[in-house]
């Protein structure tokens, strides 16, 4: 324990050193920023002329007709400026002619041309309608414009839950958009999946930040300042190869131009807990549930040699001391975690900066599971005349420490263990307590997540910069180029230590892992805007090139001399080292051409041409083009409804798109060794080395046919807004393996382009805002629907076996054409057998169907009625994929009030509750789950729980329909309660915006299924095994926390 | 070297600065100049070469960056010698030597564990047993790895003084792949009625769907193979290291020769061997030490399979003892208990052959078998058995010499009665005077099932001691009241069927109508 505690503190001052070291980082870069700026300002002052008249006036709001405090009011061009006093009045030096630019945050700028001495300004809110602008691939574009599928996200609203990973936070925000977190550890991984499963591959999204690919998990939510989801092929196909799964586009944000250095500080404070616990028995309930079974056995044997055991006898006559432990308390706790936030931004005309640091201490509501966050970020843009350059440098720091809860993990055991066993034991070497031998091997998972000292360590640093030349009006060049590098550091120190006769380790032994990717891309593009009367035309030509380089290192030794000194140096024995390391690269032509005619008629065409290493020279190149077109009804004369419908438009698209994430060097010959022969005279065994694969050299990307027709409402003057889509995309040439021949005499399948997927589906979006007064509120819902089909699976007709729960356990899902991913095929119960004269009636051609059956147990349906329960009776039992899923955000806001409800949901999904499978089964030593109590007797008849058995003679524990529960639930995924503190009161002391709130996560989940939670997020059993075919099935899944939040946020 | 990615946007930008020059002339040069700059910064930042995305695996050898010296050839070499062992756990037991023995009259299968092994000696199975599959699969292993040695090894550079020494060391190699590839097609005519055939590296997709040919066709590929080998492998004096020898390929040649009846394409084969043309061979003084590991590769062995304590004990050594003396997996029948139990020597004792293939030291246990033991003294003893594997021993030569000369010519009958009796003088046994060609046919039947037995001969000797019309095969296992023998369908139940799943992933295979 003191070893603990030491560390613990070492740990600390280590972190106290990294946050010092990024604070003087901060200091330093903010200290310089405004110099650059005051550079760039000052060329730009020396040619003003300085012939000034004062102008004054007021500022108010469109709304509500009040003044508007702490305007900015700058003179176009110049460092000019100052803001509103509290009654909204300024007062500037301007000459006529001269232009002042009006900006407040959450208003419409305003740039007024200085005709006299007064100027009144009456500024609207922002409308983020139809001249919203958005980001796309390679550029922006005016909302109104597009006619591909292209959802946008208010980025406030991300903002507001604080997940470690800001991607979490788009769950249930975009229609078409499934996001689900592997667990609810703090740096799960979190999958996403744009309109459904599109492959039995990888189907990651493409994440473009600030025009690059970048890593999410990295990426700070308070930086965000838009988010483009890119969903139909027409969108996405400029990204080519690696669009097929959907393209997010983030910008993050940069200082505004023209205007004032403001710093921006925000703190959160937050408590999360598990929301929902497993009722297992304790120690009592779990000696008489014990009893009763051995009673059985004993009573069944005829030897007379089985006998209670020692735990037993010894509990039962109170001789030795046994716990009474609640292991989930043990393991969950009440999680504090806090994130801190600093940014500066400011600028002129010429120049304009945004440098930002955040610090986050994200405790995992079980122990040992913390995360800790560092990120600074530097964006800045500097303009001279027709020159454009500027950069995006982020450096960014993770430190972790995680339990094991992939599969079988610590929360695995968490559940299993026998209340009976001590937490800690004094007596055993590392001061855990464990199981007695005649317990079996039970894992004290308190010991295994605090024994090994396990931590990693990994710096992300980008640095994009970018010159821009407008060479005519309206042709811009740019070239971008970016560097990005990733350094992984693992290690993990495990003292000697011992727990029970089974769970102990005599050597110390310590792991460590290094891994380093570099990563550089460099990217030209030409790009043409022009209007010529009604025709609006823009171009974009381009050509990407990207290299990636990977590595790794990985070290181990045993038997150090002193837990101290967990370095290698320090080991004695089994070294072992490994390594790897592997390079891609990517070669990219691109194009775009859109036109539209009078905002009425638009059209868009790209077509991108890849180049990836990952193919052979066959099919090393790649066409991905994408068409489509929009007409905005509402324009046209004939209209009729414009009363009503004051906008509408309808689109429709098509594009072909590729998923080229498959592992590198997959067309190349690989040889490998065989097996060991002692050759006569040798004691030493030789290895032979001969190609036992076939390397398909024309494998080739998988490509994905994307169609998709959308239609755009705005409605009674843009108050409702509405947006319906239907798509269908085809992924054709799939990545699957398919069997050959024994003749080959080596591996018996192939990896071959052969199989294909559908998915299709609605979305819906709907929109509406009012304002009454002071009260305003918005209110927006989406739902999305997708159908997926697996149309082949190349030439194998077995189906895909997964959904495994546990050692030696039957599958519970099924892939296979026809179905969707991951179908459950389960056996069907039909109720429990309530006499020996149902048992007997359950029977074919008078053979009893469940012989072994007595009263109390399961009676299993003969689904193909051939007389006998066998693996042919499991039958499709439902789908993990949800028939729907929807979000509903609600904004409002009574004067210095603000309340956001945020909804999330999904239906019709189904959940195979495996812990429930693993702890309601009358066997082994493990916990029971404390339905077990409710277990059916002669005495217990009303009950869906079978009797105790010690054998389980009619496998009453097979996957069957009795552990699939339905996983629809609907959630309050966050509410948020915010006051600004008033402008009058915050400008005495020099503070533009302070806003205090206090909101929660997941403060309720309205749900049947009775596990933590529903949402699971689909972890394989291994890092090796492809989690889709665990899509749906609980394996004590680390759950989702509930978490309360305090915060501020203060401007000046 | 940057010419290959820049040239697209060369062409490109030049286009458009001609439009820029048009356009706005001689004011905005300046622009220009940057745009040259950063033209120029972009192509450092770019350092790609011709070809940009042609990248090789560093982390796994390929035949690109293999098969460049001798150390590559013998590693491919010696990957053939590990899929010849089966030696990963119970495999050479399970898959190799249950294949070879089951079906004939010297085994009962008694492990009511491992049903399906039991339908092999009943002659129940169906198709899809693992066993077949694993013969099967193993087979191709082996000629898999052959065509790839045969198709590679050439391109070795050998690093001998002269071209001639260069060329002799290549078809040493080759030789030896060739062995490796006759060998298996072999083990699958022996096995299989209608196995699919292929003599070349796989090369494209379409080459992993060979055809069924004619057996011919493939007993001539065996043939020519093994006529390169015998004449390019090293004779066993000058490779001791338990390698192919030019001895085995001729010993193997002849037994091809023996199984297809061809008796005198056999005899100046057999003739050679026995006269030291391949090194010398004899039989060993005591029957014993060519099982039990005491005397590995001795001068009776023409090929054994080697096995031997290393550090993967498991993949090294093999379970034929644990199978037999410790699990009982296969029993001796009645019958074979019978025979051997009735061979006496000189003295009257029960044959030195029987004593050390059976337990008949132990009353109830007679029908144990022993052959496969270790010697005592041999470390490892029990699950790890290390003991080599015979698989062609001179005694072999003698016997096939002795079949051949009678069967060739009925006047050579007496000559053969001679090697006949060396084989029965090295237990002690009496000597068997000339007889009839029936009486010998008998002898020699009798004298194999003794000498070999539980050494995977006697099914192949019955299939092509019917084939030649001395017994029928049927009649032989009713007789000899082999369990299950009424199930047996000539027809069907001689080969095994290739398994259902090699027709589902090759169209080009014409199925087995029996199956």
């Amino acid at each position: 324990m003191k070893k603990n505690a030491n560390s613990f503190a070492q740990f600390h001052y280590a972190q106290k050193r990294c946050v010092s070291w990024l604070m003087k980082l901060c200091i330093v870069a903010i200290l310089c920023s405004p110099v650059l700026v005051k550079a760039a300002q000052s060329t730009s002052f020396s040619y003003l002329e300085q012939k000034q008249n004062t102008v004054t006036g007021i500022v108010t709001s469109a709304d509500d007709g009040l003044s508007i405090p702490g305007v900015s009011v700058v003179v176009k061009g110049t460092s000019n400026g100052t803001s509103t006093d509290f009654d909204g009045n300024y007062t500037i030096q301007a000459e006529t002619g001269q232009t002042l630019i009006f900006s407040f945050v959450g208003m419409t700028t305003q740039e007024v041309v200085v005709t006299g001495n007064s100027l009144n300004i009456v500024l609207e809110s922002e409308n983020l309608g139809l001249d919203e602008v958005v980001v796309v691939g390679y550029g922006t574009q005016k909302k109104s414009d597009l006619s591909g599928s292209v959802s946008t996200v208010k980025v406030d609203d991300i903002q507001k839950v604080k997940s470690p990973n800001a991607i979490q936070s788009l769950q249930g925000q975009v229609a078409g958009v499934n996001i689900s977190s592997a667990s609810g550890s703090p740096d799960a991984s979190i999958v996403v999946q744009i309109r459904g499963i599109g492959t039995l591959n990888n189907n990651d999204p493409l994440y473009i930040i600030d025009g690059v690919p970048g890593r999410m998990s990295y990426l700070n939510a308070d930086d965000i300042q838009a988010i483009s989801v890119l969903k139909d092929g027409a969108a996405a196909a400029i990204y080519g190869s690696r669009a097929a799964n959907g393209v997010i586009i983030i910008k993050t944000k940069r200082g505004s131009k023209n205007k004032e250095t403001e710093i921006s500080f925000s703190a959160d404070y937050s408590l999360s807990k598990v929301s929902n616990e497993w009722d297992m028995t304790n120690s009592e309930e779990f000696i008489n549930i014990y009893e009763q079974i051995k009673q059985m056995e004993i009573d069944a044997d005829p030897s007379g040699n089985t006998d209670f055991s020692l735990f037993y006898k010894n509990y039962k006559d109170g001789s030795n001391k046994y716990a009474d432990t609640d292991w989930q308390d043990e393991m969950f706790r009440t999680a504090v975690s806090q994130k801190y936030n600093l940014r500066v931004n400011g600028g002129n005309d010429n120049a304009n900066f945004s440098i930002s640091g955040t610090y986050q201490d994200q405790e995992g509501i079980m122990i040992e599971s913390d995360l800790e966050k560092y990120g600074l970020r530097l964006n800045s843009d500097y303009k001279k005349g027709r020159i454009k350059i500027g950069e995006s440098v982020s450096i960014n720091r993770k430190i972790g420490q995680s339990i094991s809860t992939t599969g079988y993990g610590t929360n695995y055991d968490m559940l299993f263990c026998l209340p009976l066993i001590y937490v800690y034991d004094d007596s055993n070497l590392g001061g855990f307590g464990g199981s007695k031998d005649e317990m079996g091997n039970i894992k004290n998972p308190v010991g295994s997540a605090k024994i090994p000292n396990t931590e990693y360590t990994e710096d992300y640093v980008t640095a994009d910069v970018y010159a821009e030349l407008e060479i005519i009006e309206g042709l811009t060049y740019k070239i971008n180029g970016g560097l990005h590098t990733t350094n992984y550091y693992y290690n993990s120190f495990t003292p000697k230590y011992k727990m029970s006769s089974q769970d102990f380790k005599d050597k110390s032994s310590l792991y460590e892992f290094q891994s380093r990717s570099k990563k550089w891309i460099l990217e030209h593009t030409l790009n043409y805007n022009r209007k010529i009367k009604k025709h609006n035309i823009s171009a974009l030509l381009g050509y990407t090139s990207e290299k990636y380089k990977y590595n790794k290192l990985s070290a181990s030794g045993k038997e150090f001399i002193s837990d101290k000194t967990p370095v290698l140096d320090q080991a004695q024995s089994e070294f072992s080292v490994g390594g790897s390391q592997y390079t891609s690269s990517l070669q990219s032509y691109l194009s775009r051409f859109t036109y539209n005619f009078d905002d009425k008629y638009y059209m868009t065409g790209t077509l991108r041409r890849d180049g990836s290493s990952r193919f052979g020279s066959s099919n090393r190149y790649g066409n991905f083009p994408s068409m489509s077109a929009g007409w905005r009804v509402s324009k046209e004369e004939f209209f009729p409804l414009s009363e009503l419908i004051n906008d509408m438009k309808i689109r429709g698209s098509w594009g072909k798109l590729g998923n080229q994430e498959i592992p590198n060097y997959q067309y190349q010959n690989t040889l490998s060794q065989g097996y060991p022969y002692v050759f006569n005279g040798s004691t030493e065994p030789s290895f032979g080395v001969i190609s036992t694969s076939f390397p398909n050299k024309d494998i080739k990307w998988e490509t994905t046919i994307s169609r998709n027709i959308g239609l755009d409402f705005q409605l009674l003057d843009s108050k409702i807004g509405l947006t319906a889509e239907y798509f269908s995309n085809k992924t054709e040439d799939m990545l699957v393996y398919v069997p050959i021949p024994m003749t080959f005499g080596g591996s018996s399948s192939i990896l071959k382009n052969a199989g294909g997927m559908e998915n299709k589906g609605f979305e819906f979006t709907l929109s509406y805002r009012k304002s009454e007064g002071d009260f305003k509120y918005t209110v927006t819902g989406n739902l999305s629907t997708v159908n997926n089909k697996v149309i082949s699976l190349g030439d194998s007709k077995e189906a895909i076996e997964g959904g495994y729960v546990g050692y030696n356990t039957e599958s519970t899902t099924k892939t296979q054409v026809g179905g969707s991913v991951a179908d459950f095929y389960l056996y069907q119960t039909d109720g429990i057998f309530q006499s020996t004269a149902e048992v007997q009636a359950h029977s074919k051609d008078g053979q009893l169907i469940q012989s072994n059956a007595q009263a109390g147990d399961i009676r299993f349906k003969d689904i193909n009625n051939d007389g006998i329960i066998d693996n042919e009776d499991k039958v499709y039992s439902g789908s993990s994929l949800p028939d729907f899923e929807y979000g509903l955000n609600i904004n409002a806001s009574y004067k210095n009030f603000d309340l956001s409800l945020y909804f999330h949901g999904v239906s019709g999904n189904k959940i195979f509750n495996g812990v429930k499978f693993r702890t309601e089964t009358g066997m082994g030593y493990r916990n029971y789950s404390a339905t077990t109590l409710n277990a059916w007797s002669e005495t217990n008849k009303n009950t869906s729980i079978p009797r105790l058995t010690y054998n389980d003679p009619n496998q009453n524990n097979r996957v069957s329909t009795r552990f699939l529960e339905n996983g629809s639930f609907l959630r309050l995924k966050n509410i948020q309660v915010g006051y600004n503190l008033p402008k009058e009161m915050l400008n005495k002391i020099g503070i533009t915006y302070c806003r205090l709130y206090a909101s929660a996560n997941n403060l309720f989940t309205i749900t049947d299924y009775s596990g933590y939670d529903p949402e699971i997020g689909g972890e394989g059993p291994s890092s090796g095994s492809n989690a889709l075919y665990w899509r749906g099935v609980d394996n004590g899944t680390y759950p989702q926390a509930r978490t309360f939040n305090l915060g501020v946020q203060v401007n000046f | 070297m940057k010419r290959a990615t820049l040239i697209p946007f060369i062409k490109l930008k030049a286009k458009h600065c001609d439009i820029h020059m048009i356009n706005i002339k001689f004011k905005k040069m300046k622009a220009l100049k940057y745009i040259f700059l950063i033209l120029f910064l972009g192509s450092i930042l770019q350092s790609c070469s011709d070809d940009f995305l042609e990248e090789t695996n560093p982390n796994d050898i390929s035949n690109e960056t293999f098969w460049q010296t001798e150390t590559h050839a013998k590693a491919g070499i010696t990957s053939l010698y590990g899929a010849l062992s089966m030696n990963y756990n119970y495999g050479v037991f399970e898959y190799i030597y249950m294949p070879e023995n089951w079906r004939s009259d010297e085994f009962i299968h008694n492990d009511a564990g491992y049903p399906s092994w039991g339908t092999l000696s009943t002659f129940t199975n169906n198709a899809n047993v693992g066993e077949i599959s694993s013969y099967y699969s193993n087979c191709y292993s082996i000629i898999s790895k052959a065509n790839q040695c045969i198709a590679h090894i050439p391109e070795c550079d050998m690093a001998q003084a002269t071209e001639e020494e260069n060329t002799a060391l290549i078809n040493d190699y080759i030789a030896e792949a060739k062995f490796f590839r006759a060998f298996a097609y072999f083990r699958l005519l022996k096995n299989f009625r209608n196995p699919p055939f292929i003599t070349k590296e796989t090369s494209s997709q379409d080459e992993l769907y060979p055809s069924q040919v004619d057996r011919d066709e493939i007993w001539t590929l065996v043939i020519e193979d093994l006529k390169f080998a015998m004449n390019n492998l090293p004779s066993k004096t000058n490779r001791t290291d338990g390698r192919a020898t030019s001895g085995a390929a001729a010993g193997y040649l002849a037994s091809v020769h023996m199984n297809n009846q061809q008796y005198s394409e056999a005899l100046p084969v057999l003739n050679k061997i026995i006269a030291g043309d391949f090194g010398t061979y004899d039989l060993t003084p005591t029957y014993r030490e060519n099982f039990n590991g005491t005397n590995e590769n001795n001068i009776e062995s023409l090929f054994e399979i080697q096995y031997a304590i290393s550090p993967d004990k498991w993949k090294t050594t093999h379970t034929l003892e644990a199978t037999f003396a410790w699990w009982a997996v296969g029993l001796s029948t009645p019958w074979m208990v019978n025979l051997l139990t009735n061979s006496f020597d000189n003295d009257a004792n029960v044959d030195q052959r029987t004593q050390d293939a059976l337990y008949t030291q132990y009353s109830g246990y007679e029908n144990w078998i022993e052959k496969w033991n270790m010697d005592e003294s041999l470390d490892g003893k029990g699950t790890y058995a290390v003991n080599n594997l015979v698989q062609l021993r001179f005694a072999d030569i003698l016997l096939y010499y002795a079949e051949a000369l009678g069967e060739n010519n009925a006047s050579e009958i007496p000559t053969a009665y001679t090697h006949i009796n060396k084989i029965r003088n090295r237990n002690n046994l009496p000597a068997l005077s000339a007889g009839t060609p029936a009486q010998f046919r008998n002898d020699i039947m009798n004298e194999r099932s003794i000498e070999f037995c539980f050494e995977s001969h006697r099914w192949y000797d019955l299939v092509r001691w019917d084939e030649a019309g001395w017994i029928d095969l049927k009649q032989t296992l009713i007789d000899n009241q082999k369990p299950g023998a009424t199930n047996f369908d000539p027809a069907k139940h001689t080969y095994y069927p290739i398994p259902d799943y090699e027709y589902d992933s090759n169209p080009n295979l014409k199925r087995d109508l029996q199956w």
